[in-house]
């Protein structure tokens, strides 16, 4: 009960930064779809596959963009670590520093609460800030079909799009525990570097692994983007590998909160 | 059974080169108002700190109401203790209100707003106004509201009165006296005002560099403290004859100042026994004394003593 009041004070310290946020983001891709046009696009798709194999690489081998689904895979999930990704980082990489820096975290945890309530509690808060900000982005993204002329509803796979979002959700929580996991024992300013340094190391190995000299492309795998294949799912309309994905970049999450609880019942909490 | 024992405490950083307590013990009594003395950085906060959970211990064992307990991992000690922090940090953006209303739900308890508002109107606090726009000495007011709106048996203080002016000063300790007569709760509080402390705690611990050099009733530190004896003879060569007397069969006895016929000094409590019937006893130039006066120390002059050097083996 103690870890849901906790988040439920948080929710509400924070609430009006997490409806302007989670408002424009929302807002942005019910007007980023209206720019979607089956024809221009499916041209555009052409084009992009005249280009050389080594730019190709770079954007995975291939561009689909001609489809409503495979639009939306490239500006909104391939983006979305900096579209939304980066919020995240760097609220959970804020949180615990803050309330140390700013000394609120004394009154808190000189109440009968655990430290581990206290780290569920702040994790908590930002798994539900997630959850309401996602929300609001698939009500403009699938509000969008029915509104913008250009976009066939009928020709939109939407189980495939919620299947992509719930990647979506696992995926940035997995950024933001390792966000969070640098605040439990580092400063704002480090566990922001840390952690943003973190988010650029994670997805750079994850995209441009094919990159690296053969025998350094294993380093793939303990990146929580290789993980995240929207590609298949959106593009090939495939669930293939998607429970794999789900379930390591859940256990990745789930190793860093546990990681988070540890070293946080072993710090000193200083004055 | 005592609210707090404290024993053999240890608390050391940077792999033991920094002793920020080493190896205290005392304990506080059921009921007690016990003050915990000591300048900035003997370590007062830390031992604080250690007790209520956010620092671990480096060694030692702490009881909280004849329990045992490993303050970083339990908790259910905390339920009947009432905490102030020495840096008291506050929500901005939330009022004292939600706040305390916030805190009654980590505590599980249901706040009686009636007894928070009227210590509300003592302190004249205003309840609604956001933290972040109140002065330093009305967000210390919140905090005190905040460790005392619970029933708890234990209270824990860490500089109460910072920020508060003297009159607010003067309520808060009548509003803890009330509280502690009213309920029995001890009060574990630690502070620089002196006077403060000495008018409202009946025992007290003096912690220097980490380690507590007394622990004593107020009275008792009194009574066995330096007693200040003051003077007044007929003339300058009295006083002379008397202050030779003095220096040589008192050495101990230490001379503050001395004009014309007037004399101050301390001297131990046993020494001044013999020494006042010396004075009255005795023709100093052909004359008794005219007047004396003895004083006891107040608690700022002991604290002094101690910490010019004049630690008490």
């Amino acid at each position: 009960m103690k870890i849901f009041e906790l988040a439920k004070k948080n929710l509400s310290l924070n609430k009006t930064g997490i409806l302007i946020y989670s408002g424009l983001i929302a807002l942005f891709f019910f007007w980023f779809a209206s720019i979607y046009d089956p024809e221009l696009f499916a041209d555009l798709e052409e084009f992009y596959q005249n280009f050389p194999d080594a730019i190709k690489s770079l954007i995975g081998g291939s561009l689909s963009i001609s489809d409503y689904n495979s639009f939306m895979n490239v500006y909104l999930f391939s983006f979305a670590w900096m579209w939304m990704g980066l919020y995240f980082v760097l609220k959970a990489s804020q949180d615990i520093p803050t309330e140390i820096e700013e000394k609120t975290i004394e009154i808190t945890l000189s109440k009968p609460m655990k430290r581990w309530e206290f780290v569920l509690g702040k994790s908590f808060k930002h798994f539900l800030v997630l959850l309401f900000i996602i929300g609001l982005v698939m009500l403009g993204v699938y509000l969008a079909p029915f509104i913008w002329p250009k976009i066939n509803p009928n020709d939109v796979n939407f189980i495939t799009l919620t299947i992509a979002f719930v990647l979506l959700i696992i995926h940035l929580l997995s950024l933001l525990m390792t966000g969070f996991v640098f605040s439990v024992f580092f400063s704002r300013k480090r566990a922001l570097a840390l952690s943003c340094g973190a988010l650029i190391f994670f997805y750079a190995i994850g995209q441009f692994y094919g990159l690296f000299p053969e025998f350094m492309q294993g380093i793939k795998y303990v990146s929580m983007f290789y993980y995240f294949d929207t590609y298949t799912l959106l593009v090939d309309a495939s669930l293939e590998g998607l429970l794999v994905n789900l379930l390591v970049i859940s256990i990745y999450s789930f190793v860093l909160l546990i990681g988070s609880i540890l070293i946080f019942q072993r710090r000193n909490i200083p004055v | 059974m005592f609210a707090i024992e404290v024993k053999n405490l240890k608390k050391y950083y940077s792999k033991g080169k920094v002793k920020a307590v080493d190896d205290i013990s005392f304990k506080v009594p059921q009921g007690a108002r016990f003050g915990f003395l000591g300048p900035n950085g003997a370590g007062k906060t830390t031992t604080i700190r250690c007790i209520m959970g956010f620092l671990h211990i480096y060694d030692g064992e702490i009881y909280i109401q004849g329990e045992k307990i490993t303050p970083v991992y339990d908790v259910k000690y905390r339920n009947n203790i009432g905490y102030l922090p020495g840096e008291l940090g506050l929500y901005k953006s939330m009022n004292a209100m939600d706040l305390f209303q916030h805190f009654m739900k980590l505590y599980d308890m249901k706040i009686n707003w009636h007894y928070v508002k009227e210590l509300a109107v003592r302190l004249e606090l205003n309840l609604e106004r956001k933290l972040g726009e109140l002065s330093k000495g009305n967000r210390q007011k919140v905090g005190v509201i905040s460790a005392l709106m619970g029933k708890f048996d234990l209270l824990i203080m860490d500089e109460p009165t910072s920020g508060l002016d003297p009159l607010m000063q003067r309520e808060f300790y009548e509003i803890v006296k009330e509280r502690q007569e009213e309920s029995k709760c001890t009060v574990f509080l630690s502070s620089h005002i002196l006077p403060e402390v000495e008018n409202f705690c009946d025992r007290v611990a003096i912690i220097r560099h980490g380690k507590i050099i007394e622990v004593s009733s107020v009275q008792d530190l009194k009574d066995k403290s330096l007693k200040e004896i003051e003077l007044d003879f007929t003339s300058n060569k009295a006083m002379k004859k008397f202050q030779v007397l003095l220096e040589k069969e008192y050495p101990i006895a230490n001379v503050k100042y001395s004009l014309g016929a007037h004399l101050l000094f301390t001297a131990p409590p046993k020494e001044t026994r013999e020494l006042l019937s010396v004075i009255s006893d005795t023709k100093w130039n052909g004359e008794y004394i005219r007047d004396f006066t003895i004083k006891h120390s107040s608690l700022e002059n002991i604290f002094m003593q101690y910490y010019r050097g004049g630690e008490k083996e």
